[in-house]
C-alpha cells in the first residue's frame, strides 16, 4: 500500500514538473514585461514607434543568431527578441521579423542551419569569435550575431551586436536612413554613373605585380554592379573606360585624380615600358567620388606590394557612396573657411602613428551615422543659407568681415541654428624648443563677438580653472604623484542643467580650454529669448586672464577662495533675434580682384565647380543681397560654448558612448529639430557618478552601513533577550509566590 | 488556511526567540555591507547594482543556515510526530514553515534599505531598479527557502541539511555564470535554469512574466518536493 502512494506522489511530482515545464515554455512566448526604470530603457521611445508605425513599404529585420551562446551573449539575443517584439507590436502591417538560426562552421551542422548559414553570408553577416569552454578547453568559437533591415530593395546591416546598449537607437535610426534612402533614390532625376577607369596596359604587367585578377576585374566589378543596381532601383550607369585605348580619357584621369602607374622595360623587354591608371569615379548631378580600388603599399624588406578590391567589399563601398552622392541625410553645414578645425582629417595612413590630437575623425564618423556633412566657405560660398538647419563654426580663428558676420546674422533670422565652438586663444608652438618654454596663447578677435554680444552672450576672453578637474597618476620614474590639470574641468551632474530633456541623462562631462560664457540678460530679456545653461564648472573654479600660461605644474589655485565662483560653460539660446545689422546700412561684399588668391588653399573643392563659380561670381556678387534683409526673424537656436575642444578625438570616443560624445551629438539633434532622437541616444547613459562629498562624510556612511546596521539589529536581539528574560522571571516569581 | 498562519506565526516567532535569527542577519548585514560600500565611493555610481549583483551567492549561503531547522530540528528531537497528530495537513506545515522563512528573508533586507536612502543622498538614484532588485530579492529568497526546506526535509541533521540546501541554491545562483563549462546544446536550457539569470533581470527594474513564471515554478517544485520527502517519513 505505502508502495503504491509512493508510486502514486512520484508520478503527480513528473506531471507537475511537466506542466510547470510547458508554462514556462509558454511563457516565453507570452510574456509581459513592465519596465520600472525612470527612462524607461527597456521600452521603446515615442520615436522609434513613430518610424515603425508609418512605414510605407515592407520593412522585414532578419536576426542571424547562433543558438545556446554562453553569457553574456544569450542575454543579447533575448534583448532582441524582446526589442523586435515591442516593434512589432507598435508597427503597421509592413514591418516583419525573423530569427535565424545560425550555427558556426566548424559545427556538424543540420540542413536548415547550412542554409541559414549561406542566407547570412549572403547578407554579409559573417561569424564573429568569442569566448567558450569546449571539452574541457577553453576555445575561441564563431558564431553569428548581426541583422539585416530590408526595406524595399535596399539593405541595412549591423554586421556584429556585440552589447545591447544603444541597439534601439541603432535600429532606430538605420529604419530612417533606410526609408529617407528609398524616397532620395525614387526622387532622382538623372542615374549615377559609375565610372571604372582602367586601361588594358596594366594587365600585362600585373602578374609582376602580384595581381594576377586584374584581367577580369572590370568583369567582376560589372556583375558587382549589377547585382547592387537590382537592389538601388536600377539607378546606376556602369561605364567601362580604357584610358590607353582612347587618349581622350586622359583628361577626366587628372579630372579625377586617378591613380596612374608608370614602369620601365621589365622581363627583358617582353614588356615594354609603359603606363596605365586604374580607378572608380561615381558621378551625380556636379558631385563626384573618387574610390582608389588598388592600392600600394611600400614594406620594409618586402619592397611595394599592390592590393586590389576584393568583390565582397566593392558592393559595400558602392552602397556608402550612393548614400553620400544622393543626401539621404540631413545636411549639416561646416564652417571650412576662417581657419576652423579640418573636419577631413589629412590621411588615413601615418606610419609614425600620428598626432590625433586635433583631428576631428571621431566626431565626423558619429555625425555621418545620421547627418551629411556639408563643409561651406563664406569667403567663396553665397548659398550657405539654404539646404540645412543647423550651421557649425567650430574654432575660426581669422577675423570675419562684416558681410560674413551678416551671412551669419541673416541665417539665424530665417530660422537656422548656428552652433559655435570659439576659442578665445590661438596657442602657437614655441618655434625653438627650450627647455620649458612652453605654447603662447595669441587672443582671437574674429569680429563674432559683437554679434554675439548682440544677441546677448558673451565669451569671455579667458580660461576657465577648476579644481575639480581632470588628475593623472605620474608613473614612479617620472616622480609619481598625481598631475593636476586645472584647465580640464570635470563637469560634475549638480552643474549640469537637467531640466532640459535632452540633458537629463547626461551625467558628467569633461572640457578642455574653454573660455566662460556670460549672458547678457538685460539684452535677453529685452529680447524675449529663452536662455538655457547647459553647464558650468565647480564653485571652486576661477579665470586665468592677460598672460596665459597653462603649464600644470605652474598653476596654483588662489589663496583666497573669494576669487572662485561657479562660471556658465555652454548656453542654448532660443527665440527671435533681432539682426545686428538692423538700422545700421548693408554691409558690402568685397569683390575679388585678384582670383589667384586663396584659392589655393582649399584642395578639396571640385575643380569644375570652382572654376563655373568663379566665373559666375562677379557677376552675382554685384547683383544679389538686395532687399533681403530680415531685421527680426524666425525663432532660430544657438549653441555656443568656449572652446572647440569638445569636438576633437581627444574628448570623442570612437564609438559615441561617452557622456561627451552623447552630449555633442544631442546638440546637433536639438539644432536639428530632432529633440526625441536626442532624448532616445542618451536615455540608457549608465554614467550616474555621485555627489562630492567630504572624506569625512565617506569614512561616516561607509561605518553606519558595514558597521552601523549589524550593531543595531544585535542591540535589538539584546532588547528582545533581555525583555524575555524578564518575562520569563516575571512569570517565575507568580509561579513562586503562588508555590509559597 | 488558518493552520498555516498559526504554524506561520509559531515559526516566525520561533526565530526571533533565539538568538540565532540576530546573529545570521547582523552577518548578512556585515557581508552585504562590506562588499557594497568597501569599493563604492571608488566606483563612485549612483547604483545599487552591485549590492543586488552579490544577493544571489550571499542568500545561497544564509537561506540554507536559515531553513535547516525548520524540519530537521522537529524530527530529531521528536517534536514532528507531536505536529503530525493535531489537526493540520502536511501542506499547512510545508505553507507555514515556507512563508515564516521568507517572512524571515523580508526582515533581513529590510534593513538593507539604508542602502538606497543613503545613495539617493549621494547622487540620483534610479529608483526602478531598485524597487526590481528587491522585487527580485524576495522571489529568489522565496525560491531558496522552497529549496532550502525541501534539504530540511530530508535529513535530521541539521549541518546536512544546511549543506544540501548550499549546494542547490549556489547551483542555481552559479550556473548562469558557468554556462562557458556546458556543452552548446543544452547552454540554453542550462542557463534558464539559473536563478542568478532572472534575478538579474529583475533587478535592472525589469519585471518580466518569464522570470516570474520561473521563480514560482522553481518554489512549487522545491515545495512539492519537501511535501513528498515528508510524506515519505511517514
Amino acid at each position: 500500500m505505502k508502495t503504491k502512494v509512493r508510486a502514486e506522489n512520484y508520478i503527480k511530482f513528473l506531471i507537475y514538473a511537466f506542466v510547470i515545464i510547458l508554462i514556462n515554455i509558454a511563457g516565453i512566448t507570452l510574456s509581459y514585461r513592465l519596465d520600472l526604470t525612470k527612462n524607461k530603457i527597456y521600452s521603446i521611445s515615442d520615436v522609434s514607434k513613430e518610424v515603425v508605425s508609418t512605414l510605407s513599404e515592407p520593412l522585414t529585420i532578419k536576426v542571424f543568431f547562433t543558438k545556446n551562446l554562453p553569457s553574456p551573449y544569450n542575454t543579447i539575443e533575448r534583448y532582441l527578441r524582446d526589442l523586435l517584439e515591442e516593434y512589432s507590436i507598435n508597427a503597421n502591417s509592413f514591418f516583419n521579423y525573423r530569427f535565424y538560426e545560425v550555427s558556426s562552421e566548424e559545427e556538424s551542422i543540420g540542413k536548415d542551419s547550412k542554409i541559414n548559414q549561406e542566407i547570412a553570408n549572403n547578407y554579409g553577416i559573417y561569424p564573429v569569435q568569442i569566448r567558450a569552454v569546449e571539452k574541457d578547453e577553453v576555445k575561441v568559437k564563431k558564431a553569428y550575431m548581426g541583422l539585416v533591415i530590408i526595406h524595399g530593395d535596399i539593405i541595412e546591416k549591423i554586421p556584429t551586436i556585440s552589447s545591447t546598449e544603444g541597439m534601439e537607437y541603432k535600429l532606430t535610426t538605420a529604419i530612417q536612413k533606410l526609408n529617407n534612402k528609398i524616397s532620395a533614390l525614387l526622387n532622382l532625376k538623372e542615374n549615377i554613373k559609375v565610372k571604372l577607369f582602367m586601361s588594358s596596359s596594366l594587365k600585362l604587367v600585373a602578374p609582376f605585380m602580384g595581381i594576377d585578377d586584374l584581367p577580369n576585374f572590370p568583369k567582376q566589378f560589372e556583375e558587382v554592379i549589377k547585382k547592387t543596381n537590382q537592389k538601388l532601383y536600377g539607378k546606376i550607369d556602369f561605364i567601362y573606360l580604357d584610358p590607353s585605348s582612347n587618349p581622350k580619357h586622359a583628361e577626366d584621369l587628372k579630372k579625377y585624380n586617378i591613380m596612374s602607374l608608370k614602369w620601365p622595360e621589365l622581363s627583358k623587354g617582353a614588356i615594354a615600358a609603359g603606363e596605365g591608371a586604374i580607378g572608380v569615379v561615381m558621378e551625380y548631378g556636379k558631385k563626384t567620388i573618387e574610390i582608389p580600388i588598388l592600392q600600394v603599399f611600400k614594406i620594409p624588406l618586402i619592397g611595394t606590394q599592390y592590393n586590389l578590391m576584393k568583390a565582397d567589399d566593392i558592393e559595400e563601398v558602392i552602397n556608402a557612396n550612393v548614400e553620400t552622392l544622393i543626401d539621404i541625410n540631413e545636411n549639416v553645414a561646416y564652417l571650412s573657411s576662417h581657419d576652423t578645425l579640418k573636419i577631413q582629417s589629412p590621411l588615413s595612413f601615418d606610419p609614425m602613428g600620428g598626432n590625433k590630437q586635433d583631428t576631428l575623425s571621431n566626431f565626423r564618423k558619429l555625425l555621418y551615422q545620421n547627418y551629411t556633412l556639408k563643409e561651406i566657405s563664406l569667403e567663396e560660398d553665397d548659398s550657405l543659407l539654404e539646404g540645412f538647419n543647423c550651421l557649425m563654426i567650430a574654432g575660426p580663428k581669422k577675423e570675419f568681415s562684416d558681410y560674413e558676420l551678416y551671412q551669419i546674422d541673416q541665417a539665424i533670422m530665417r530660422g537656422k541654428n548656428v552652433a559655435f565652438f570659439i576659442d578665445s586663444f590661438n596657442e602657437v608652438a614655441p618655434t625653438n624648443q627650450y627647455y620649458g618654454q612652453g605654447p603662447t596663447y595669441i587672443p582671437i578677435n574674429t569680429g563674432l563677438d559683437k554679434l554675439l554680444d548682440h544677441y546677448g552672450v558673451h565669451v569671455k576672453k579667458s580660461y576657465v580653472l577648476d579644481e575639480s578637474c581632470y588628475k593623472q597618476f605620474v608613473p614612479p620614474q617620472f616622480g609619481g604623484g598625481e598631475q593636476v590639470f586645472y584647465y580640464a574641468p570635470i563637469i560634475k551632474n549638480l552643474n549640469i542643467n537637467q531640466k532640459l530633456d535632452y540633458m537629463r541623462n547626461i551625467k558628467g562631462l569633461v572640457v578642455i580650454k574653454n573660455s566662460p560664457v556670460e549672458l547678457n540678460e538685460e539684452i535677453i530679456k529685452k529680447n524675449n529669448i529663452q536662455a538655457y545653461s547647459l553647464f558650468s564648472s565647480s564653485e571652486k573654479s576661477w579665470e586665468m586672464s592677460g598672460n596665459i600660461n597653462l603649464n600644470p605644474m605652474l598653476i596654483k589655485p588662489p589663496a583666497n577662495e573669494e576669487g572662485m565662483k561657479k562660471m556658465p560653460i555652454a548656453y542654448i539660446l532660443e527665440g527671435e533675434f533681432p539682426s545686428y545689422f538692423a538700422g545700421k546700412s548693408m554691409p558690402e561684399k568685397k569683390v575679388k580682384t585678384d582670383t589667384s588668391t586663396d584659392t589655393s588653399t582649399d584642395t578639396s573643392a571640385d575643380t569644375d565647380t570652382k572654376s563655373e563659380s568663379d566665373e559666375k561670381k562677379v557677376d552675382v556678387s554685384k547683383i544679389e543681397g538686395k532687399g533681403a534683409f530680415i531685421s527680426k526673424g524666425k525663432s532660430a537656436k544657438i549653441f555656443i560654448i568656449g572652446s572647440s575642444e569638445l569636438i576633437k578625438d581627444t574628448i570623442i570616443d570612437e564609438d559615441g558612448a561617452s557622456p561627451n560624445a552623447v552630449f555633442v551629438m544631442n546638440i546637433l539633434d536639438v539644432l536639428n529639430n530632432k529633440v526625441d532622437t536626442a532624448i532616445m541616444r542618451s536615455k540608457e547613459q549608465s554614467f550616474n557618478p555621485l555627489n562630492e562629498s567630504s572624506a569625512f562624510a565617506k569614512l561616516a556612511i561607509k561605518f553606519i552601513n558595514i558597521a552601523g546596521l549589524p550593531v543595531i539589529v544585535i542591540v535589538f536581539g539584546l532588547f528582545a533577550w533581555v525583555r524575555r528574560s524578564y518575562r520569563r522571571k516575571h512569570i517565575q516569581m507568580i509561579f513562586q509566590k503562588e508555590v509559597r | 488556511m488558518n493552520q498555516v498562519f498559526h504554524i506561520f506565526k509559531k515559526e516566525f516567532k520561533d526565530y526571533f526567540i533565539s538568538p540565532v535569527a540576530y546573529i545570521v542577519i547582523s552577518i548578512f548585514l556585515l557581508v552585504t555591507g562590506w562588499f557594497f560600500f568597501t569599493p563604492f565611493f571608488l566606483y563612485n555610481q549612483a547604483s545599487l547594482r552591485d549590492f543586488f549583483n552579490l544577493l544571489p551567492i550571499t542568500f545561497s549561503f544564509i537561506i540554507p543556515a536559515i531553513t535547516m531547522r525548520l524540519f530537521s530540528e522537529e524530527v530529531n528531537v521528536g517534536s514532528y510526530e507531536i505536529l503530525l497528530t493535531m489537526p493540520v495537513t502536511f501542506r499547512d506545515v510545508i505553507l507555514g514553515k515556507f512563508f515564516a522563512s521568507v517572512v524571515f528573508v523580508i526582515s533581513m533586507l529590510v534593513p538593507t534599505l539604508a542602502y538606497p536612502i543613503t545613495v539617493a543622498f549621494l547622487g540620483q538614484l534610479d529608483l526602478g531598479p531598485v524597487i526590481g532588485g528587491y522585487i527580485g530579492a524576495i522571489l529568489l529568497g522565496a525560491s531558496f527557502c522552497a529549496f532550502g526546506l525541501f534539504a530540511s526535509s530530508l535529513t535530521r541533521n541539521q549541518i546536512i541539511a544546511f549543506i544540501i540546501g548550499l549546494v542547490i541554491c549556489f547551483s542555481l545562483a552559479i550556473v548562469d555564470k558557468m554556462l562557458v563549462f556546458f556543452s552548446s546544446t543544452i547552454v540554453g536550457v542550462i542557463g534558464y535554469l539559473g536563478a542568478g539569470f532572472h534575478f538579474q533581470n529583475i533587478s535592472k527594474g525589469l519585471i518580466d512574466s518569464r522570470d516570474v513564471i520561473y521563480f514560482f515554478s522553481i518554489i512549487f517544485i522545491g515545495l512539492y518536493a519537501a511535501h513528498i520527502a515528508m510524506q515519505e517519513k511517514i
